[in-house]
């Protein structure tokens, strides 16, 4: 826990020290696209720390592709005497 | 700014060569063999047609709407709100990519070479560099990778050409022992991974100067034609060597170098094949954070085209180091659902905004299109994975 | 030749003189002050500029018949070497026998007219309008005289200070070739250029350094060569300097650079005729500056690192193999040590058993680990190198042996490196000194600690990464707008002939005449 700690403070300080010298010089549509990026940093954060399984968007894809692609892959594997 | 940059169509080309084949090279043999055993690189083969396929539709949205990215003509298309929608899915593929390659240096590296340095440091790294070449902007990444692939590729055609004493090309043969499934199988996979990720492409050929826009189609099919050959031999050098059972063991490229010996000198040299390797990777990396970067950029319309590359490195971190955590699982299940995640992903949002336009330019209406088309996903896969009508 | 009154529009302060006295003559943007046309004025506000300057030199004269007329010369003793002539004399003399004819009166309007007509003297003087301009021909060496009721004075130059002979080259010897070198006057640098580029189409501009110092800069090129742009883009920037103290070529150098934080150059420097004549004629822009030995071309590409002149007066063959022989040093000299470091801690099964074994065995009892024995050894070869720099050439040498032995030797048996550990230093060393430019050199060298520094914690890994940095900055950097790593990235095959190998002058000399082309229809790739 702690390690993950470590790390997600070391990236989030390099990532801000390198953006807020360029952010203070951006309008509000920029800011607030880098604030909603920042929300999605923020969720996946937790979701690393905390290890529970948050539902992410490609989750939700395999999830919803996985009852073909199996269809698909067995009837290829079928063909395997 | 990124957007006045320009490279030559020679440059693009050999960036889309890097692309398709950095991580390729190390990560398709063995899984693929494993699935179409001696038949590999036959459906290598009948996969690149669809890649062909694809890349002509590319190409042909790039001449109605030169100058563009699929974002900007797909607005021009379809309207803001189903680029939108259409563009989830995008994206999401986008950032699975970038950090599965993380993920998968980090377990190349992990098992094999510095098994006790934890896993972030390499996504950290890779990441690092990557988005510090993002910010550099489109001209130092074709530079700095036409270099690097060169040295890259060479290096493991020197790796194929030392080991020809050990090769045994009788276990090429028999073909298709099994039927045609096993092969298809194989093509259904490498259509997934690398073909079908052609269309990433979409974001980045309007970087192309003007005056080479009647050479860049030649330069693309070529391009995509070489990496298809040169996984081939790639793939069919390791069957000669390992012969079926190369599919059982992961980094088929890696265990070849390590058995490779000469002169009592250069013997297990894998660890310069890793380096050209995760090398590769990174060069993949970084294309793809380009294109996810930008992507995402034109989405929500920011002027400053390079602001958000940190932060979206470090979803692809955090992503890449989430993923590793549910491993076994992911192992299982990318390799049969990825290439429909990516049909639906890149291929379906190109054929809606490509269909659309094609009506657009016949008639002057026509929003049709749209959402009515998730029934054509079943039948493009299908058809995506057994074009088989050709090499029967 | 009209007379006027004494009209004294000139300052008689002399504080104010002097504020007003600012920069050469030809561009000071303020007032200038006329000379007037009392003697005693003029002498007088001479004295308040030069207040304080012991080596100023007047010399009152007196001519005309019955020696009525007053005039005076000024110069610096330490300026004008010798002086031979009485200027005034000669300049008296041509009137009376060549123009006027002997008999007639010398008065003022005589000799004003006769300059103002510009007419033929033994010792051609220049006219001066202003105060300004007359100080900046004295503070260049020039005599100046001054003549009681003319508004006007008259300079002659003299001999100069004479500086170092033309000699060999220091810092660029060759074997085969010319040996002549530059030295710090810049007329005679000017000179032995032209001597080789006899072309109208050699231009050379002259701008000024300021402040106190206001050097004289001066920059060349041939017109048709050169790209446009560059030289569009150089006038632009080389206008920096007209407020800034230049004491030496470097100044400019680091006023004009692309990347003043980058450790790779990004002009080179030369101080042989011959290299210069060679990249004016494949479009570069030399620039001399007064008192520097060292000339500068620019743009300076990453490519003219494996490149010395000799190479061209040596045979195809030769030549390639020994730029082929210089690249495998550049890279040695860059990472070997880093090299032995991961592959001793990392990769041990890369080293071929026999030598694995050998290192192995004389790494023993060694108390540190690899990265530290090597950051030990190279920091030694450092100071070794920074202190034999400084020394008396008798003592050099002595040192250099003293210390390799003492320190090789000793250090060995001491236990705190191993021989591998020394060889591996030296090696680096020597490569570094192989890289015929010494700017690049120091770069390289100085790249390889972080390497070091990145291969010691992650093995290959770290040093893949950290070779990908240098090269994607190397690959953004430009010098003066054109891309640093050309022609290797972004690809200009004709051009590539010129760098890894040396292909026949034959093809060469076809294409440096033709690169500017080239470049500027390439402007645009990549």
């Amino acid at each position: 826990m702690l390690e993950k700690m470590i790390v997600l403070i070391t990236m989030y300080s390099l990532m801000l020290a390198s953006d807020i010298p360029r952010i203070k010089q951006l309008q509000k549509r920029e800011k607030l696209g880098y604030g909603a990026v920042m929300l999605l940093v923020v969720y996946f954060s937790v979701d690393y720390m905390t290890r529970i399984d948050l539902p992410s968007l490609h989750r939700i894809a395999v999830h919803l592709l996985e009852g073909p692609a199996e269809l698909i892959v067995n009837y290829l594997k079928a063909g395997i005497s | 700014m990124k957007n006045q940059e320009t490279i030559t169509a020679g440059q693009l080309a050999r960036l889309f060569f890097t692309f398709m084949t950095g991580s390729s090279i190390i990560n398709i043999p063995a899984p693929l063999i494993s699935f179409a055993k001696n038949d590999a690189w036959m459906s290598l083969l009948v996969s690149a047609v669809p890649g062909l396929l694809l890349l002509s539709c590319l190409l042909y949205m790039n001449k109605q709407y030169p100058g563009l990215t699929f974002i900007e003509y797909s607005n021009k298309a379809v309207g803001k709100w189903v680029t939108f929608i259409l563009a989830i899915p995008f994206c999401t593929a986008l950032f699975h990519m970038t950090a599965s390659i993380v993920l998968d240096v980090d377990l190349f590296m992990t098992s094999s070479m510095m098994d006790e340095t934890p896993m972030y440091v390499f996504s950290i790294i890779v990441m690092s560099a990557a988005a510090i070449t993002v910010r550099a902007g489109i001209e130092a990444m074709a530079r700095m990778f036409t270099i690097m692939i060169v040295v890259t590729i060479s290096l493991i055609f020197v790796i194929f050409i030392l080991a020809i004493p050990d090769y045994r090309p009788e276990q090429l043969l028999p073909l298709m022992p099994q039927g045609i499934k096993p092969m298809l199988h194989g093509a259904y996979f490498t259509y997934g991974f690398p073909f079908g990720e052609v269309i990433v492409f979409t974001m980045l050929l309007k970087f192309v100067r003007k005056q080479d826009g009647k050479v860049l189609n030649k330069y693309m099919y070529t391009s995509l034609i070489m990496n298809a050959v040169v996984l081939i031999i790639s793939v069919v050098c390791t069957i000669m060597m390992f012969g079926p059972m190369a599919g059982e063991r992961k980094y088929s490229l890696y265990q070849f170098a390590r058995i490779i010996q000469v002169v009592d000198i250069i013997e297990r040299i894998e660890s310069i094949i890793a380096m050209a390797l995760i090398a590769g990777s990174y060069m993949k990396a970084t294309i793809t954070l380009f294109a996810l970067n930008l992507t995402i950029t034109q989405l929500l319309k920011l002027k400053d085209d390079r602001i958000l590359v940190l932060p979206i490195s470090v979803i692809c971190v955090l992503l890449s180091l989430i993923l590793s955590e549910g491993m076994a699982r992911f192992e299982e299940t990318v390799s049969s659902v990825h290439p429909l995640f990516i049909t639906v992903s890149y291929v379906i949002p190109l054929l809606i905004v490509m269909i659309v336009s094609m009506f657009r330019s016949h008639k002057a209406s026509g929003q049709g299109a749209g959402s009515g088309s998730s029934a054509e996903s079943g039948s493009n896969a299908g058809s995506g994975s057994s074009p088989g009508s050709s090499s029967g | 030749m009209t007379e006027g009154g004494n009209q004294g529009e000139t300052v008689s302060q002399g504080a104010a003189a002097n504020s007003t006295l600012k920069g050469s003559g030809k561009d000071s943007g303020g007032a200038k002050t006329p000379i007037s046309k009392s003697l005693d004025e003029n002498r007088q506000l001479i004295e308040d500029t030069f207040s304080g300057c012991y080596d100023l030199v007047y010399l009152p004269w007196s001519y005309g018949p019955k020696l009525g007329f007053k005039a005076f010369s000024v110069y610096f003793d330490t300026l004008v070497e010798e002086k031979k002539d009485n200027y005034m004399k000669s300049v008296l003399q041509d009137l009376v026998t060549h123009e006027i004819g002997p008999g007639t009166d010398i008065t003022l309007a005589v000799i004003m007219d006769f300059f103002e007509k510009n007419g033929v003297s033994r010792q051609s003087g220049q006219l001066i309008d202003d105060f300004e301009f007359a100080v900046a021909r004295m503070l260049r060496g020039d005599l100046v005289v001054f003549i009681d009721g003319w508004d006007k004075a008259l300079s002659f130059q003299t001999v100069m200070v004479q500086g170092r002979q033309i000699t060999e080259p220091i810092s660029e010897p060759v074997v085969l070739g010319p040996r002549e070198s530059t030295v710090e006057n810049l007329k005679k640098n000017i000179g032995l250029i032209r001597t080789r580029v006899r072309s109208p189409r050699f231009k050379l501009e002259a701008i000024s350094g300021g402040g106190e110092t206001q050097t004289q800069v001066v920059y060349g090129y041939i017109d048709g060569s050169v790209n446009p742009e560059t030289l569009a883009e150089f006038k632009r920037r080389i206008g920096v300097i007209t407020d800034k103290e230049i004491l030496d070529i470097s100044f400019v150098e680091e006023l004009i650079e692309d990347s003043t934080y980058s450790p790779f150059p990004q002009f080179r420097y030369t101080e042989r005729p011959d290299v210069v004549a060679a990249a004016l004629i494949d479009g570069k822009i030399v620039v001399m500056c007064q008192g520097t030995g060292m000339m500068m071309l620019c743009p300076g590409l990453f490519s003219e690192l494996l490149q010395s002149s000799e190479d061209y007066y040596q045979r195809t063959v030769v030549s390639t193999l020994i730029r082929l022989l210089r690249f495998i040093a550049c890279i040695i000299a860059l990472t070997l040590p880093s090299i032995y470091i991961a592959l001793t801690t990392y990769h041990p099964e890369l080293i071929p058993s026999v030598l694995l074994l050998a290192i192995v065995d004389a790494r023993e009892g060694i108390p540190f680990p690899a990265f530290f024995e090597a950051l030990i050894m190279e920091f030694f070869f450092e100071l070794l190198r920074e202190a034999g720099v400084r020394l008396p050439r008798p003592v050099g040498s002595a040192v250099s042996i003293v210390g390799a032995l003492v320190i090789g030797e000793a250090a060995i048996s001491a236990g705190i490196a191993s021989p591998i550990m020394v060889v591996i230093v030296a090696l680096t060393g020597i490569a570094s000194f192989a890289v015929p430019q010494y700017n690049t050199a120091i770069s390289l060298r100085l790249l390889r600690f972080p390497l070091m520094a990145v291969a010691a914690l992650l093995g290959g890994f770290g040093l893949l990464f950290g070779l990908m940095l240098i090269l994607l900055h190397l690959v953004t950097l430009r010098s003066l707008g054109q891309p640093y790593f050309a022609p290797i990235a972004p690809i200009r095959p004709r051009q590539l002939l010129d760098v890894f190998v040396r292909a026949p002058l034959k093809q060469l000399v076809r294409s440096p005449r033709n690169r500017h082309m080239h470049m500027s229809i390439n402007r645009k790739k990549g």
